[in-house]
């Protein structure tokens, strides 16, 4: 039995003829069988049957800025004839739609500023179903958002709903601050935050929090969420924990707590008009109920604090 | 507010205006549209004696008060122009202008204040004296703690004012040039209580109402810039704080034992003076960041660069930084993508020398015993490092699932503690599915784990206390359990999320949820932690028309922290 053999030769014949196959057989398909093209047929067509959202969108931003002549709706929805002809949604685009099954996101060509150059690989760009979940196109209101925020968030984030309802809270749900001033949701870069470290978001508005102080307080300097959540809190101050058991977590109990008191009257013998009344609990409840109210400068201070003991570091002053 | 802060924002309405209206005139056949409402109302707070009750960010006013708001939106042409005005009450006002014009200008001004109040602590729990043998003459020891209130009357809180514009020019161009600017400040005026702690011939805190009048500022000035397939922005930023209130004094007790009147001067740094406190230090920030991404075939890339320093100008202290990041996706096919994330952060802040009296420099038998003398160092001085790529594989558009993995490191150096591991290092691993058959439901669930390795580091999350052991003083003897390996972070952490969507149609949407968390701490010596976190949650939308929705939601949450907290042993 022969072999065939592989020569330069024959191998270049071979390639030229699977091209010129592929070519013939592309054509005779393409020409033979194809549906025609759609091609475009202008807004009052599409307003024929869908009047309800162009007598709407003519005054939305997007239908004002757009660059078809008449062809508003073309111009993102692609030639609307065969669509108009058939009434098949199939044989339209639409860019919702078309992104949960293709990935492929039309807005993106015009929207293509530095924020949203990060948004591909961002959570909302990956876990959202597309710009659709957040915002409505051809609605009249600013930003075109389905709903105010902090609603719009608040419908895929339940739980800092809920944070934003505790006690201690920044004041979202009063409206004085939304979502969207903390958080960048197209980049998913908190906003405001101008380098230097994860804190840098809290300082654009706690700005005398800063620093650098002389006398620190160490997890003030790793994360302001070891203490604090900014979402809500039962506890005072949108503290995780109540004072004092958030600070015993980390520090031991002064030894003055396992002191008794007397009961009854006392006075100061050197400020007689210092005087109260005393009980044989009063240790724990003055040294165990509230660190911060000696240690008020938790956050930092340059000022050294007075017992020579704590060499200034206490953060009392 | 201030009449210059009344002048800055007023400036910046004349701006947005002149801007608007320094467009072409356009033709009288232009097409043009304006919508405006007006809502005039009120609300009626019955308060009782329980005004202090009330909430944080309600300034409490008693009665009925009127409310206003008001919204318009028109355009002629490609001239926009939005305003929106809420009164609320004499302390919450927002006001909004934005305009923009021909897809050149744009421009937003606001203006925003609220009211914060603020809690009032009675100190009413300080009061006591220790029980100690009474019946001497003079009587035995007795550490005394006491209280005072200089301001009974006073009521806490402070208005807080926001103005911010952004400002945007595109220039013509094939390199679509952008100019932004823009700027916030925030005044906080008000009273405050501040507390002065003494602990010398009593343990003696003192109330003070003090004045609020913080100042920050910060502004930016960059420009975005896509010549071809590249995005490059740069953005120089800056904020500057302030506090013009004058800086609040107290008189410190002069030191004496508090039952015999010997002097203990030697035990305070300062006493029997007049001194400051509760100071808010003048600082500034300034930041210069470079962004840029490309598009190469199926792949995107995307990095910044980050130079910034930090100031604290009455002290003239300083923390620099560097930092970078890079991102990579990649789509290798329609039904697979790769996500890669690298940062780099260099933080230095400076050392500082500070210098502490001798213990017990009044008594000749303690006299220069010990030195407080210290180098302060850091534990913000450190590189962090970071690391994560992630595998997202979709066979069809309703079905995802996606890997990942994640490393940080953070090297805390300037800490000279022998034998002490300044880094923590920590590893993150999850995988997550999402399906999505149509738009009208969402199922999302992921599982996540997360390894810490010396969350706290021996020694280092606390400073060094500076001093020698053994300690002839009893103070010191428990030094070493004050500054032992205690924490309350967690080494390890796994955990879940649920996340079900329905939304039958447009107008309504069903959602329920569930986080749940167990995080552990089994290194650490004095405590056995354990924090679980539980949340169930459900809620529903539902919304007939554009102007009625019925919203209601139900969230259970469930925080639990074990952990044994260290008691002190001695002298009681």
């Amino acid at each position: 039995m022969r072999i065939l053999k592989f020569t330069p030769l024959r191998f270049k014949v071979g390639v030229y003829l699977f091209i010129f196959s592929f070519l013939l057989i592309s054509a005779a398909y393409v020409l033979g069988d194809s549906p025609p093209a759609a091609v475009v047929v202008g807004d009052e067509v599409c307003s024929a049957c869908h009047e309800d959202i162009t007598e709407g969108f003519k005054d939305n931003i997007h239908a004002r800025l757009s660059v078809g002549d008449g062809n508003t709706c073309e111009s993102c929805h692609g030639p609307g004839s065969r669509h108009a002809e058939e009434g098949d949604v199939a044989l339209i685009i639409n860019p919702a739609r078309d992104y949960t099954r293709t990935g492929v996101n039309l807005c993106l060509n015009c929207h293509r500023g530095i924020d949203f150059t990060s948004w591909l690989g961002s959570t909302h760009s990956e876990m959202a179903g597309g710009c659709s979940d957040c915002h409505r196109i051809h609605s009249q209101e600013k930003s075109l958002l389905a709903k105010p925020q902090p609603q719009l968030c608040f419908g895929c984030h339940p739980d800092k709903m809920a944070q934003a309802q505790m006690p201690s809270h920044h004041p979202v749900l009063e409206g004085v601050i939304s979502c969207s001033d903390c958080h960048s949701p197209h980049s998913g870069e908190v906003k405001h935050a101008f380098g230097g470290d994860s804190r840098e978001l809290c300082f654009s508005c706690h700005s005398s929090l800063q620093g650098p102080f002389i006398f620190e307080h160490d997890p003030v300097n790793e994360d302001c969420k070891i203490c604090h959540d900014p979402h809500g809190t039962v506890a005072d101050k949108m503290l995780v924990q109540n004072e004092p058991f958030l600070c015993l977590s980390c520090h031991s109990m002064h030894f003055h707590t396992t002191l008794l008191g007397v009961e009854g009257e006392f006075t100061v013998p050197l400020h007689p008009e210092r005087s109260g009344l005393s009980t044989k609990e009063g240790m724990k409840e003055a040294f165990l109920t509230k660190c911060t109210q000696c240690h008020s400068e938790i956050h930092g201070s340059d000022l050294p604090s007075q017992s020579t003991s704590g060499a200034g570091k206490a953060l009392t002053r | 507010m201030k009449k210059t802060d009344v002048c800055v924002l007023i400036s910046l309405l004349i701006i947005v205006g002149l801007l608007i209206s320094s467009s072409p005139t356009f033709s009288q056949d232009e097409p043009s549209f304006s919508s405006w409402s007006l809502w005039l109302g009120g609300h009626y707070t019955g308060l009782n004696d329980f005004y202090k009750k009330v909430g944080e960010f309600d300034s409490g006013k008693e009665g009925a008060l009127p409310e206003v708001l008001l919204n318009y939106s028109g355009y002629k042409g490609e001239k926009n122009l939005w305003f929106s005005g809420h009164y609320y009450d004499s302390k919450r006002i927002s006001l909004e202008l934005s305009g923009r014009s021909k897809e050149v200008l744009s421009g937003k001004v606001s203006y925003s204040s609220f009211y914060r109040q603020r809690e009032k602590d009675l100190l009413s729990n300080l009061m006591v004296r220790e029980a100690t043998n009474q019946s001497a003459s003079p009587p035995g020891g007795g550490k005394m703690v006491t209280h005072e209130d200089q301001t009974p009357n006073a009521d806490f809180g402070y208005t807080r004012h926001q103005i911010k514009s952004d400002f945007e020019v595109k220039v013509p161009g094939k390199a679509k040039l952008k100019l932004i600017a823009a700027h916030r400040s925030i005044l906080e005026k008000g009273e405050d209580q501040k507390i002065v702690s003494m602990h010398c011939s009593s343990c003696h805190l003192v109330s003070k109402s003090v004045d609020v009048d913080r100042r920050t500022h910060s502004a930016s000035l960059g420009f975005e810039i896509n010549p071809s397939n590249v995005f490059l922005s740069y953005m120089f930023s800056f904020r500057s704080f302030k506090s013009e209130a004058p800086v609040p004094v107290a008189f410190y007790d002069t030191a004496q034992n508090p039952i015999n009147g010997t002097d203990l001067s030697g035990r305070v740094i300062f006493s029997g003076e007049e001194v400051p406190f509760g100071k808010l230090s003048q600082n500034q920030k300034l930041a210069h960041t470079v962004k840029v991404s490309t598009q190469m075939g199926k792949s995107k890339i995307f990095g910044s660069f980050t130079n910034s320093q930090a100031k604290n100008i009455s002290e003239g202290l300083e923390i620099k930084s560097n930092g970078g990041t890079l991102k990579y996706v990649v789509n290798p096919s329609l039904k697979t993508k790769f996500i890669a994330q690298a940062s780099l952060n260099r933080i230095e802040n400076d050392t500082v020398g500070v210098d502490n009296p001798p213990w017990g420099k009044t008594d000749p038998a303690l006299e220069d015993s010990e030195q407080f003398d210290f180098i302060r160092y850091s534990n913000l001085t450190r590189t962090e490092a970071k690391g994560s790529a992630e595998f997202i594989y979709q066979p069809q558009r309703k079905y995802r699932l996606s890997f990942s993995a994640g490393y940080q490191q953070i090297k805390r150096d300037d800490y000279p503690e022998a034998g002490a591991d300044e880094k923590t290092n920590k590893l993150k691993f999850s995988i997550g599915g999402k399906y999505r058959p149509t738009s009208k439901f969402t199922g999302l669930l992921k599982f996540f784990l997360e390894s810490i390795k010396n969350p706290a580091p021996y020694n280092l999350i606390f400073e060094n206390p500076g001093k020698n052991y053994p300690s002839p003083f009893y103070y010191y003897q428990r030094e070493e359990l004050r500054y032992g390996q205690v924490t309350n972070q967690p080494t390890l952490v796994n955990g879940v999320e649920l996340n079900l969507n329905l939304r039958p149609s447009p107008k309504a949407s069903l959602s329920a949820s569930l986080r749940a968390s167990l995080g552990t701490n089994s290194d650490i010596d004095t405590l056995d932690l354990k924090q679980t976190k539980l949340q169930p949650t459900f809620s529903f939308n539902l919304t007939p028309t554009p102007k009625w929705n019925f919203f209601g939601n139900l969230s259970y949450i469930y925080n639990k922290s074990n952990g044994l907290a260290a008691v002190a042993m001695m002298d009681g």
